[in-house]
């Protein structure tokens, strides 16, 4: 006995809840104003110990003191091989 | 609608937590600064301790011998025959001096700045303490890098003071005779240099406790 060959099921449509899915966009949203509140009212807050130092002593910030700014201005050229390149080009001749 | 209502709190409460983190003046009339003090300075280091008295050992045997090295030298410089390399041997003496010299005077000007500089943050301490501000660590910090300038200028002054002798024993080994007096006083400098550095480093410390002191009686 042949069997009527059965019509293929229909795929069902993806469906989301609506609840679901403004649950999902509201825990988004609201983790990103808290990020964000975090980062502009509490500097530091996303830095470690080591961070905040190094943003303490940056030279580059704008609120140094007279005295951070002048003990930076104090530039150490230890770089000392470029003194002894006369010497080095004499060595070759010997 | 609960997990966003959880998260948000959660949010508040992190705000919170941070904020209890946040530095905040004490109440008390002794206000003390925030401190960058570090608790373990090199000083205290044994290793380095014993290296240092290696090598001011090693500096003062130099100082020593380095007179009768240069009798040596002169007279020795007379018996090179071919006269490019008695040129050569001479300007490279000459040159070793002149940049013992440059450096050392360079490494001067620059502490003569860092103390002045160091003086000024003194006198602003002392102003910050008639304040009503404890200044206790960044006395401490002052008088390490008091310590400091002072070595560092001891340790320059030592510096300008050896003369890197060239050893000469034969026209065949001369290059390596002057290359041996390259690396010594490269080698010299370098650790001259090192006691420059950690004075700055030891003011920077102290100016920047000072900005805090500051910060705290704003």
């Amino acid at each position: 006995m042949d069997q009527p060959i059965q019509p293929p099921l229909p795929q069902k449509s993806p469906y989301v809840h609506p609840t679901f899915l403004i649950n999902s966009l509201l825990t988004i949203l609201i983790a990103v104003l808290i990020s964000m509140y975090l980062y502009l009212s509490l500097p530091g807050t996303f830095m470690t110990t080591a961070d905040r130092h190094t943003t303490a002593i940056s030279p580059t910030s704008a609120s140094l003191s007279e005295e951070e700014k002048a003990v930076n201005s104090v530039i150490i050229d230890y770089n000392i091989d470029s003194d002894f390149s006369d010497i080095e080009k004499d060595l070759k001749d010997l | 609608m609960k997990f966003p209502v959880l998260l948000a709190c959660l949010g508040i409460l992190c705000t919170f937590s941070s904020s209890a983190f946040a530095q905040t003046p004490p109440s008390s009339t002794q206000i003390t600064p925030y401190s960058i003090t570090p608790t373990y300075t090199i000083e205290q280091d044994p290793e380095y301790i014993e290296s240092t008295k290696v090598y001011q050992r090693y500096i003062q045997e130099r100082l020593q011998e380095q007179k009768q090295l240069r009798e040596e030298y002169n007279q020795k410089i007379q018996t090179i025959q071919d006269p490019q390399k008695k040129a050569i041997v001479e300007r490279s003496d000459k040159r070793l001096a002149a940049i013992n010299k440059k450096r050392t005077d360079e490494m001067l000007t620059i502490l003569t700045k860092l103390e002045a500089i160091l003086a000024n943050i003194t006198a602003e301490t002392a102003s910050l303490k008639r304040s009503g501000i404890d200044t206790k660590t960044l006395d401490t910090e002052i008088s390490l890098a008091q310590t400091r300038v002072s070595n560092a200028k001891s340790a320059v002054s030592t510096q300008a003071s050896l003369d890197y002798v060239i050893q000469i024993e034969d026209e065949v080994t001369l290059s390596g005779k002057i290359i041996r007096s390259v690396i010594a006083l490269k080698h010299h400098l370098f650790l001259t240099y090192q006691s420059v550095i950690n004075t700055k480093k030891a003011i920077t410390v102290a100016a920047q406790s000072l900005t805090q002191a500051r910060k705290v009686l704003q």
